[in-house]
């Protein structure tokens, strides 16, 4: 900005990192402030650029860089449009991770943002942007849950093979899918079906597909292999099985909270676990767990849960293919309250995109959540089957459903201060 | 699932119409000020030790009452420690019973423990159980150490969401709570640990520069605090809380600067600064252990919790050849197998905890050791996994807090008596005395 050790340098500085990070235009007041600490320093003997040091710190521990602060406004109706600044912040949180760079808030100073094909503009350029790897990461991660792969531990004396390289292998491939799929716009639905994927030598050795030299992560195509979209990924056949051996009953409750968004209730108290000790070795764990659904309490949930599991059992709890476990050969067939037969990971798949809307207004909800920093309550209904309806009409692109959400009325307003409120 | 950002790990977003507002950080603005003086003596040290999933109460409890009492299996570990030993048997913890709550007795367990309240059931952002006894002590102790108090523990606490049939997972990551609504996370990572005690200080200043950063600091603080104040008036309710956090935290900052600068003594680092989280089991709570044992030491603080595993926690312990989740293993159904793996775990986490026993006893204090000015309970919230019940718990105390506990002793109390009474009795021990907590029904006689 400037170079010179002057005052009316040092208020250069400090004005216009401020407005970064505040994210806003710094205030009079503000700058007053900052431009004071860096005279204060240099009284005492510190150099100029200890001053601006000190200054920065202000900045830094100061709750209007902790904190996103958005104003409550009055007005007649119950919400109402935040700020374009505060709408920047939304954005570049919700696409970042991270705090808006210069171009956004350009467009909030010139109060261009809420211009539709401004905002739209802002939008794609945002997912282009090698940042949007935050939303790979922290929306993908948690929501995929490859980020607690960290903290999953396989046994190791069992799968030998688990080693660190994999479980950095595993992560990388659903992330590289993710990303692939925000970039090149690809339609959500990939995430089932999606006949494609990224691996390295050691992941496709590990799937048994030929042709992967090296560490480098290439894109796979997977016509003829045994596997496809998310759910055949290591990383989210690792993160449902327990530590010893899979599990039908996590494999089938992940898919109903994550890709249906239907979880189960909680289960009841007092129920038996699984006798370990027995499972492929005196009794298949498909024979126990049917043993389990004997009981008609247990089967209100079991019959919607284990069905979408048993589609997986033929992927072991590292996510390796398999024809058996222990002793007895695997059977990956199942059949779904409503009767719908079907076998193996591709036969659930099929089941999945029957109807792609509903794995779409899972993703939406998810996703919105995320955007919002909050859960979803009654009232959002509307908003949800809107974005749904958008997405499917643009054939189910992943943009669309960030537009949509962009585009929101809770992404767009905030609740107005009714009259008894506080200013 | 519930969505929460990496890149702002410390910080909570809160729910309501797109408000999103964020925690702070501060604790690396800690400093450690050099001059040297003593620890005053005789304070009490208090810690308290979870361990999840209950425990194999047949390898636990004495058949003995009294002074007389044998050491079981899963004790043996503390054997050279039995005269400075009291187990206590017939403790309850009611309101980690479903109450008309249903399912969820792990993170009931957790959740309850040291906050003697009935926690409330959900999975969203309007969690509530109680302050807990540790943040009651801290409390009564705070102004006189560095820290007010430690939470550690073994598990990665970062895990969001529903972790035990519909109750947050804020519930099952934390056992202290500083208010009913704000559970103090446990934190892992024993470089981040060091940090908060010893401070990020850069040693090659020379003191007069290090002087004027300290002067510059606390006006940054004032200014900080003075535009938090200013702000929080224009909040509502919620955010406005989360804004008194916020300025909670400056001031804590602003009193240890000021604690430093005059209880003018010298706090070094006894123990190098750890680079990260160890892959290994034992050496990470080992490290962990000494960490506390350091705080103690020092007198940084005086009292701490530690979460050994997460209730639910559904951990392998290969290094003990037992390669079953310890959760479902949790539910044997008495089969002698299950017991048996389920008895070495036990075991090997008493063991764990008895290197820290020793260090504390290894250690002069005043006239006597660190142990006989500490009072440790190491305990569960769940007696038997099986059918996750909440009487008979297992729980024992070490250390006599100045003589004041009779040690060496196996107390077998009426049955059904609320743990919330022993809190009662370890709160008078540390200067945070009061007559009643949570459901308790008076001071246990310890």
């Amino acid at each position: 900005v400037c170079e010179e050790e002057t005052p009316a340098c040092a208020k250069k500085i400090v004005t216009s990192l401020a407005g970064r990070v505040y994210r806003r235009p710094a205030t009079r007041q503000e700058i007053d402030q900052l431009t004071g600490i860096v005279a204060m320093v240099k009284e005492q003997g510190d150099s100029f650029r200890e001053g601006l040091c000190v200054a920065i710190q202000r900045m830094l521990i100061s709750s209007n860089f902790l904190f996103r602060i958005e104003q409550d406004r009055k007005a007649a109706a119950d919400a109402v449009a935040v700020s374009d600044y505060e709408l920047a912040s939304r954005l570049s949180y919700f696409l970042w991770s991270s705090t808006p760079d210069e171009e956004l808030l350009r467009a909030a100073s010139g109060q261009t943002l809420r211009r539709p094909g401004v905002l739209k503009a802002q939008v794609q350029r945002m997912l282009k942007d090698p940042k949007s790897s935050a939303l790979v990461e922290d929306f993908g991660g948690q929501w995929l849950q490859f980020r607690g792969l960290e903290s999953h531990e396989p046994e190791r004396k069992k799968f030998q093979q688990y080693t660190e390289f994999t479980r950095m292998s595993m992560g990388k491939e659903t992330e590289l899918f993710l990303a692939n799929l925000i970039r090149e716009d690809r339609p959500i639905t990939d995430l089932i079906d999606g006949k494609y994927t990224f691996l390295n030598q050691r992941l496709a050795e590990f799937y048994g597909i030929p042709g992967v030299q090296g560490a480098e992560f290439r894109k796979v195509d997977l016509t003829g292999a045994n596997r496809q979209g998310v759910l055949t990924q290591a990383s989210v056949l690792t993160m449902s099985s327990y530590a010893n051996r899979t599990s039908p009953v996590l494999r089938g409750k992940w898919v109903l909270e994550n890709i249906l968004n239907s979880p189960p209730p909680a289960k009841p108290p007092d129920v038996p676990e699984l006798d370990e000790s027995a499972v492929g070795v005196s009794a298949s764990l498909r024979e126990q767990l049917e043993q389990h659904r004997a009981n008609a309490v247990c089967a209100s949930c079991h019959s919607r849960m284990d069905p979408l599991g048993f589609a997986l059992e033929n992927y072991d709890a590292i996510g390796r293919w398999r024809d058996k476990d222990g002793k007895f050969a695997i059977d990956s067939s199942g059949q779904l309250p409503d009767g719908r037969k079907f076998t193996g990971a591709s036969g659930l798949a099929a089941i999945l995109m029957a109807d792609p809307d509903v794995f779409a207004k899972a993703m939406t909800e998810k996703m919105l959540i995320y955007a919002l920093g909050r859960g979803l309550e009654n009232y959002d209904r509307p908003v949800v089957n809107q974005v749904v309806s958008g997405v499917a009409k643009d054939q189910y692109r992943f943009s669309s459903l960030v537009l949509g959400i962009v585009n929101s009325v809770p992404f767009q307003d905030r609740r107005a201060l009714s009259k008894g409120d506080r200013p | 699932m519930f969505v929460t950002r990496k890149h702002l790990e410390r910080r909570t977003f809160l729910r309501g119409l797109g408000t999103a507002i964020a925690l702070p950080m501060l604790d690396a603005m800690t400093p450690a000020f050099a001059s040297p003086g003593k620890i005053p003596q005789g304070p009490v040290r208090t810690s308290f030790v979870y361990v999840p999933n209950g425990i194999v109460m047949d390898n636990w409890t004495p058949k003995t009452a009294g002074r007389a009492f044998e050491i079981t299996r899963t004790l043996k570990p503390l054997e050279p420690f039995r005269e400075q030993m009291l187990v206590i048997s017939g403790l309850m913890d009611n309101n980690a019973n479903a109450l008309g709550d249903g399912g969820g007795d792990h993170a009931r367990a957790a959740a309850s423990f040291l906050t003697a309240a009935h926690p409330k059931k959900t999975g969203g952002s309007d969690i509530h159980a109680g302050i807990s006894a540790d943040q009651l002590i801290a409390q009564a102790n705070g102004n006189e150490t560095r820290l007010a108090s430690l939470e550690l523990g073994l598990d990665d606490s970062r895990v969001v969401g529903h972790c035990d049939s519909g109750y947050s997972c804020a519930y099952t990551n934390s056992i202290s709570w500083r208010t009913a609504s704000t559970p103090l996370p446990p934190e892992a990572d024993p470089r981040l640990i060091f940090e908060r005690m010893f401070g990020a200080v850069d040693t090659s200043l020379d003191a007069a520069t290090r002087a004027r950063r300290e002067r510059y600091r606390k006006s940054l603080l004032d200014m900080a605090g003075d535009e938090a104040k200013k702000l929080s008036g224009t909040l509502d309710a919620g955010d406005r809380r989360k804004m008194d956090e916020y300025l909670d935290s400056i001031r804590e900052i602003e009193r240890r600067i000021e604690k430093a600068e005059t209880d003018g003594r010298k706090i070094a680092p006894t123990i190098d600064k750890p680079a990260g989280i160890p892959a290994v089991f034992a050496e990470h709570a080992k490290l962990l252990f000494d960490l506390q044992f350091v705080a103690f030491q020092t007198d940084l603080t005086r009292v701490t919790s530690m979460v050994i595993g997460r209730e639910g926690s559904v951990r392998t312990y290969d290094e003990i050849g037992v390669s079953d989740p310890h959760h479902p293993l949790s539910h044997h159904r008495n089969a002698p197998e299950a017991l048996e793996k389920l008895t070495k775990i036990n075991t090997f986490h008493v063991e764990l905890f008895a290197q820290f026993i020793a260090r504390l006893q290894a250690t002069p204090d005043g006239d006597g050791t660190l142990l006989d000015r500490s009072m440790v309970l190491y305990g569960c919230g769940i007696a038997d996994s099986n059918r996750h019940t909440h009487e008979k718990l297992p729980i024992l105390v070490m250390g006599g807090a100045n003589r004041s506990i009779e040690t060496g002793r196996h107390l077998v109390l009426e049955k059904d008596t609320p743990v919330a009474n022993l809190f009662l009795a370890m709160m008078s021990r540390s200067g945070a005395r009061r007559d009643s907590f949570g459901d308790s029904t008076g001071i246990l006689e310890i």
